[in-house]
């Protein structure tokens, strides 16, 4: 692993693993927390990946693993999630469906994310959160239901 | 707009990843210290004496044994792997050592696995299974599976033991709540407004986070038995099947506290546990929710595992070993 690696892999997937955070933690400081330490995981772990396809996977499991981590630990911290808590600082009118999306259960975001933003077919996502692929598409449908019932 | 527009909007902020990759960077170029050359040197000493089992049973998946890895002076060895392709996919044990090679003596009958994960598999617990005193190794079995949608495909038929975090000084014990449950009320009208709480047991005695309503008011103290810490703030009915619990902790601030809340039938049976176990320190308040028919709740009593340590008691690394067919 050099500067180059590092820079590289930053610049590819900076955007991603942020946004994946992000969507999960609902919050810009605990969103920075995870980026570094998924990052900081990956240098620390000196793995070598078959293709970039597998690199991406390796590091969207690490931020989802990091997220719910921070999330469990963080709820156990503050049992009543307040108002200023669920909507983050980018909440404004402009992020109106964003902030709908932020308002799901945990397990409904991270299943709309893959597949909305990461463009991850339902096979994929169930491989990445370790989940059945039936249980994926439930998921999914009920968020979509949660966020139609939500949005009218 | 669409939730793809509004997410690209979102980018972590130039400081982040400027600091991000200064730490990368400070974990890359860290110089080596010379004890790590004879650790990497008793490592590969180690990996080549390594001895490969390999049995004939078309059934075992999964056999190797005998890896080690060390960090921090202290190894780990897996000792036996033992999966095999079962009706409901592949599951087993994998047996594993722990041994403090320096002599701080860290490792002993009350070490526990603080953090673990097995890549490929799904895991739950990792539990001590014996010390010996002779050769200053403890060890652990896994108990594994396979992940529904095939975790072992997707890993190549590979499998993989982390342990990031190693609990010394173990200080665990069961303990009751002194409240009879069959007091219970309902309480649908005492409720707060809905929030994210973790739901415990229910049909599949999976967990997950859901919204509910919760009791949001402390009414009384009721103490553990031998967990004053721990405490009772609140309990009863927030509708015909959930049965929620408000506890708190008061404690001494330089220590961390773990506990699960489960319920016992009168038979002494587990019925629901708490499956979450995050290291927290001071915890304010937490609501569980349990899925109890109301006429059931008088057959159950209220029980927690309960654990105390100090952040001295943590050692955080990284031992990771492969195992393979």
């Amino acid at each position: 692993m050099n500067n180059i690696d590092i820079d590289e892999v930053i610049e590819k997937y900076s955007n991603s693993i942020y946004r994946l955070a992000y969507s999960m933690v609902k919050n810009k400081s605990d969103a920075d927390d995870v980026y570094q330490e998924v990052f900081l995981r990956y240098i620390k772990s000196n793995k070598s990946f078959n293709n970039e396809e597998h690199r991406k996977a390796w590091l969207i499991r690490v931020t989802i693993n990091c997220a719910k981590k921070l999330y469990s630990s963080s709820w156990k911290k503050n049992a009543v999630l307040t108002d200023e808590l669920i909507e983050g600082e980018y909440y404004d009118e402009h992020f109106e469906l964003l902030d709908v999306v932020n308002k799901l259960p945990m397990k409904y975001k991270t299943v709309i994310h893959l597949f909305y933003y990461e463009d991850f077919g339902i096979e994929e996502i169930a491989s990445l959160t370790k989940q059945k692929k039936s249980t994926v598409r439930t998921q999914l449908t009920r968020a979509r239901k949660l966020l139609k019932e939500r949005l009218e | 707009m669409s939730y793809k527009n509004e997410m690209n909007n979102i980018s972590p902020d130039k400081e982040l990843v400027f600091d991000t990759k200064r730490k990368m960077r400070e974990v890359t170029y860290k110089p080596a210290k010379p004890r790590r050359y004879i650790a990497l040197a008793v490592a590969l000493i180690l990996l080549i004496s390594t001895t490969v089992t390999a049995f004939a049973s078309g059934d075992l998946v999964l056999s190797q044994v005998n890896k080690t890895c060390e960090f921090d002076g202290i190894e780990m060895k897996i000792t036996d792997v033992n999966i095999k392709d079962n009706e409901d996919g592949d599951a087993g044990e994998i047996r594993f050592t722990l041994r403090d090679k320096t002599d701080k003596n860290r490792i002993n009958d009350l070490t526990d696995i603080d953090s673990f994960d097995v890549r490929g598999f799904k895991t739950d617990e990792c539990v001590f299974e014996s010390y010996d005193n002779e050769t200053k190794t403890a060890s652990y079995i896994l108990k594994v599976k396979e992940w529904p949608n095939g975790g072992i495909s997707y890993f190549n038929r590979h499998g993989r033991i982390t342990v990031n975090a190693i609990l010394t000084n173990r200080n665990s014990k069961t303990v009751k709540a002194d409240i009879n449950l069959a007091d219970s009320e309902s309480a649908e009208d005492e409720t707060g407004s809905s929030t994210s709480i973790f739901l415990i047991g229910g049909k599949d005695n999976g967990s997950e986070v859901y919204n509910f309503n919760y009791l949001d008011k402390d009414v009384i103290t009721e103490k553990f038995n031998d967990a004053e810490w721990l405490r009772v703030k609140n309990y009863g009915f927030t509708s015909k099947d959930h049965f929620n619990i408000r506890t708190n902790t008061i404690g001494d601030k330089s220590k961390y506290y773990k506990y699960e809340l489960f319920l016992k039938d009168e038979n002494g049976k587990v019925i629901y546990k708490n499956p979450y176990s995050e290291r927290a320190s001071i915890i304010n308040s937490n609501e569980v929710i349990f899925e109890v028919d109301k006429k059931d709740i008088k057959n159950y009593t209220l029980y927690a595992d309960v654990v105390e340590y100090k952040d001295e008691d943590i050692i955080e690394g990284t031992w990771e070993t492969v195992f393979h067919k």
